[in-house]
């Protein structure tokens, strides 16, 4: 299991630019799903028959976008400027990055600090001074590889820290996928739908469209959420903490999930022996706001992976909350399905 | 050509419709587009939100269908007091610049249509905090010369303003006007069609003059639940090189149409335009808008089911003010590569299996 | 009118518990209309006028007053809250809150904490010894509301704590119960989540379509000392109907209509532009296929507090100019 997530978390899929990611899914779940198809807006459907059919509709969703930049002019000396899509200037200096589809090599510069004038030593890195180098000597050079608007990854590996530690890039959202992916394997209780969402980073545009065209009535939205728990900070400031287990917010900032289903999830949770905790602060949000509020709205809940570090090149999660992500979520699907309608 | 252009521009320009007030004017726009498009569409509907939608219907069977949207909706004014004196207190709609106020002039749409001009704010409110901030939108009074009493059986809380901003022509191609942000596109779009009328195209069209872009995009996210195409071009107009304007971000006046990729929007329908555009020779520039193009197309590109969208602009400066300016061969060129995206739409549509629409791979689509 | 608000006063309500109140007028009147449910929860009771193909006319209202949420639990027993909407703390400080259960607590600041807007230096005490006792009667994610409260003030006034959210509440009953229309439906709906961006609003009237919506809110009043008018209303202007707000400008048709027939009726009304007010007519006119949305305020003084104020005659005129204006769509 953790081999198909370190294998995701590989793949580069920067929002906007999925399909690597989504056709490695698609071929993934082929055997094991009875329906898989791309909607209209690009996201990746799967349908699986279980033994029953209820008489809701129950949709598990997951990103298949990441953080990462995009290209945005390259300059007369062959460097190259970019924008970024949910990753703070002050974690890429130095950083090493893939460029486009052909998968270039570069780095993100960094003055050597020789040549920074006094003033400005010890100050944040700012967007403005930050540029990626490939090597190319003039812009001539560097078009004939590169255009304007080529998407731009992280070179990361995948490395356990320890025992239980992951450092990868992309968990966010890969580790869902990876639940989606697991749950599709396996047998299913109840007939369930999947989707694998583009564009979450950009603010869950995916989601608006797979929520118009598969109209759940229930929606579980697997995620990677914030882990704040460094050295240091307070309790009460930590949001969730590494090997708590899976966490299951009852709100944040794009949503409040629906009351019932977070106290079920942490009901079922409890009785199966699941470790589980909640978000204790309200921030972040995900692709459960579109699929609450768009059409005429759903129940939706989340069930995500405490992560440090979650929009930059190094992700840090526990595997032990990855495992407790996954066995929720399959507990669930085994008792949504049965849930009277109201 | 670009005298065609013109002259729907100026036609469409008569038209008031100020984001928030296209009701009022979506039969007008309706009936000039129908009439200056010689036949090409073959039906209409204006929709609740005050957009016009234009069909155009192909012999062919089970042909594709490209949506090509451009915003009618402007920028604008609304009364919001009717003062002492025969002042008017006024509230932006869309992104008005205070920095333009004074002295400006402005019609104002009340019972009868009557003319104004923002009086300079007195200094004790134009120097409230000591600096050269500006005062509040609400300090700028509109001096319409009327007494009060005169002015209350014209003018209503409620009413829509424009700026004046007569179109005037200038050095070359260049003309200055209020509003051609977004009528200049919707012009290309009319010039466009009126172009390929009579000759048979193998692609349905549908034309959105949206409303409400101006005003958060509720005309193309309501249309979306309207309509129904495989590929969607929005037209907008985008910056012009000015001063300190990065190259990165603008294309000088006179160098043709923009075509933008970005994130938000879809792949392959931008890459079809670049072809078209270049299928055609026809002169344009690449520019990123890496998390957001600020267009209808970020809305077009999710809303309902979503539809593959690209975004083809025309640069102008000065956007936003009374006195827009751009190169009507620039407008030419984004006409130019609509009608070679017509033309070659059923074409590139079907060739590229990769994305547009939806494509399954095993199963059935869920219903 | 005040018996009716005063009976509203018994359902506490923040954005995600509005069931009290959505149970009780369920009950109160499913059995002799129809109800509608939806995804947000929003809950509409539908008119019908018995004609085939008849126009819908929505006519909204919000549940929800401003609250909180509890996102932490210390040791020694005491919650620590979020904001759910924008609550004036300043108001709420020492003052009662409700879990939607029936556990009461106060908000309380921090020893010697600056009164800010800012929920970090405030608890809440519910008297729980430990943690443990407190998790058990207020879980993390239980949501706190302020308790409402309405008296008839002099001049005919009402003022308490969210007078805005059940006056409002009171005026979708008035019309529930006397407006009528010959040749269109009328769905009244009560939305839930709109102190939070208007979120219920959002999907409300996705299922309804309708052809016509008018939404029901408070605005500010600016007859209050210091306060900088430019246009706005005052308590006693009667119905105000606005033509603009933040982001929205609601349909020109619709406005028109209702100032001729408060014209002709002699309604006192006011037409205002309100450039910082949100409005879930905005929300509802984006949704679906879109609709004519009509956006219908009452002047209520000091909006968000403990002591909103409004003016009993303002509420008649809305009333008035509603069901005036529905009976001629």
């Amino acid at each position: 299991m953790i081999n198909l997530l370190l294998k995701l978390c590989s793949l580069d899929g920067v929002s906007g630019c999925e399909k690597n990611v989504l056709s490695f899914i698609s071929e993934e779940i082929m055997p094991f799903a009875d329906s898989v198809y791309y909607d209209r807006a690009g996201n990746l459907v799967a349908f699986k028959r279980g033994k029953r059919t209820p008489n809701k509709r129950i949709v598990f969703a997951a990103h298949a976008d990441e953080v990462g930049l995009v290209i945005k002019s390259i300059e007369e000396d062959g460097t190259l400027l970019f924008d970024d899509i949910g990753i703070l200037a002050s974690s890429l200096p130095t950083r090493r990055v893939f460029v486009g589809d052909k998968r270039l090599h570069g780095v993100i510069g960094s003055k050597p600090i020789h040549l920074v004038p006094r003033a400005e030593r010890g100050k944040k890195a700012k967007y403005e001074d930050l540029y990626i180098d490939i090597g190319a000597l003039s812009k001539s050079e560097a078009e004939q590889y590169v255009s304007v608007g080529d998407s731009v990854s992280f070179d990361s590996e995948c490395v356990m820290l320890s025992e239980n530690i992951l450092k990868a890039k992309a968990v966010d959202d890969r580790a869902g996928c990876t639940v989606l992916i697991n749950l599709i394997k396996s047998e299913l209780e109840y007939d369930t739908y999947f989707v694998f969402t583009r564009r979450e980073e950009l603010g869950t545009l995916g989601a608006i469209s797979a929520a118009n065209s598969l109209k759940p009535d229930i929606c579980i939205v697997c995620e990677s959420t914030t882990a704040s728990d460094i050295c240091g900070t307070p309790d009460m400031r930590k949001v969730v903490k590494l090997g708590f287990g899976a966490a299951v917010p009852f709100m944040d900032g794009g949503t409040l999930y629906s009351r019932e289903l977070y106290a079920l999830a942490g009901r079922i949770a409890e009785e199966k022996g699941i470790k589980w905790q909640t978000k204790t602060m309200v921030a972040g949000g995900t692709d459960a706001r579109s699929f609450q509020r768009e059409g005429h709205g759903c129940r939706v809940l989340g069930v995500a992976l405490p992560t440090r570090y979650i929009h930059s090149s190094a992700c840090v999660c526990d595997i032990r909350d990855f495992y407790a992500q996954n066995e929720l979520c399959k507990e669930l699907s085994m008792v949504l399905g049965g849930l009277n309608n109201d | 050509m670009t005298s065609t252009i013109l002259s729907i521009f100026e036609k469409l320009k008569s038209i008031l419709t100020v984001s928030g007030y296209e009701i009022l004017g979506a039969e007008n726009v309706r009936s000039t587009a129908l009439e200056v498009t010689d036949g090409f569409f073959s039906s209409s509907e204006i929709t609740k939100s005050g957009s016009v939608v234009l069909y155009h219907k192909s012999k062919k069977e089970n042909a594709k269908t490209l949506l090509i949207d451009a915003h009618i909706d402007t920028i604008g004014l609304v009364v919001s007091e009717i003062c002492e004196d025969g002042f008017l207190r006024t509230a932006p709609v869309g992104g008005v610049d205070r920095r333009i106020l004074t002295t400006a002039e402005v019609e104002i749409f009340g019972k009868e249509k009557i003319r104004g001009v923002f009086a300079s704010v007195p200094p004790h409110l134009a120097n409230k905090n000591g600096d050269d901030s500006l005062p509040d939108f609400a300090d700028f009074l509109v001096d319409t010369g009327k007494a009060r009493d005169e002015l209350v059986e014209i003018v209503s809380v409620g009413d829509p303003c424009v700026f004046v901003g007569e179109t005037k022509k200038l050095l070359g191609d260049r003309i200055t006007s209020a509003h051609l942000d977004d009528k200049i596109c919707c012009a290309a779009i009319l010039s466009a069609c009126k172009e390929l009328s009579g000759t048979d195209i193998e692609c349905n069209v549908t034309v959105l003059l949206s409303s409400g872009e101006e005003t958060r995009g509720g005309g193309a996210l309501t249309a979306s639940f309207v309509t129904s195409a495989d590929g969607a071009i929005a037209l907008d107009v985008n910056f012009a090189k000015e001063k300190d304007v990065p190259d990165y971000q603008s294309s000088k006046i006179g160098d043709g149409a923009m075509i933008s990729r970005s994130a938000v929007t879809d792949r392959t329908m931008t890459s079809i335009v670049e072809k078209c555009a270049r299928d055609g020779n026809v002169k344009h520039k690449i520019i990123a808008e890496v998390d957001g193009t600020g267009t209808n197309a970020d809305t077009i590109e999710v809303a309902n089911m979503g539809t593959p969208c690209a975004v083809l602009s025309v640069p102008i400066k000065y956007m936003h003010t009374p006195c827009e300016l751009c190169s009507l061969g620039d407008v030419q060129c984004v006409s130019d590569i609509l009608v070679n995206t017509m033309k070659s739409f059923e074409k590139y549509a079907n060739e590229d299996e990769t994305r547009l629409g939806i494509r399954v791979l095993k199963g059935d689509i869920v219903k | 009118m005040i018996d009716i608000i005063k009976k509203l006063c018994e359902f506490p309500t923040a954005p995600g518990s509005e069931n009290g109140i959505l149970s009780y007028l369920e009950e109160a009147y499913s059995e002799k209309y129809g109800i509608l449910r939806d995804g947000m929860d929003n809950l509409t009771i539908v008119k019908k006028c018995g004609k085939d193909n008849a126009k819908k006319i929505m006519l909204v209202v919000r549940t929800d007053t401003d609250g909180f949420i509890v996102n932490y639990i210390q040791d020694n027993g005491y919650l620590r809250v979020t904001k759910l909407g924008s609550p004036i703390l300043s108001s709420c400080v020492y003052g009662e809150l409700v879990s939607d259960k029936g556990v009461h607590g106060f908000l309380v600041p921090e020893k010697g904490a600056e009164i800010k807007e800012d929920t970090a230096k405030y608890y809440v005490d519910i008297g729980a010894v430990d943690k443990a006792e407190a998790e058990k009667l207020v879980p993390l994610g239980d949501i706190l509301a302020v308790i409402p409260k309405a008296e008839a003030l002099a001049g005919g006034r009402i003022g308490g704590r969210g007078v805005g959210t059940v006056v409002g509440i009171s005026v979708l009953l008035y019309l529930l119960e006397n407006a009528t229309s010959e040749n269109c439906d009328l769905y009244f709906t009560f939305t839930t989540q709109d102190c939070l961006l208007k979120r219920g609003a959002k999907t409300s009237a996705f299922d309804i379509a309708p052809d016509f919506c008018i939404t029901v809110e408070p605005c500010e009043s600016f007859d209050v000392p210091a306060s900088n008018r430019r246009g706005e209303a005052v308590l006693g202007d009667g119905a105000v109907i606005l033509a603009k707000t933040s982001d929205y400008a609601p349909s020109v048709l619709l406005r028109k209509k209702a100032e001729e027939i408060a014209e002709e009726k002699k309604i006192p009304h006011t037409t205002c532009v309100y450039s910082d007010k949100t409005t879930p007519a905005s929300v509802i006119s984006k949704c679906g296929i879109g609709c004519e949305c009509l956006a219908v305020a009452f002047p209520a003084r000091s909006i968000g507090s403990g002591a909103e104020i409004v003016d009993s005659s303002d509420i008649e005129s809305i009333n008035s100019l509603i069901s005036a204006l529905v009976s001629r769509l």
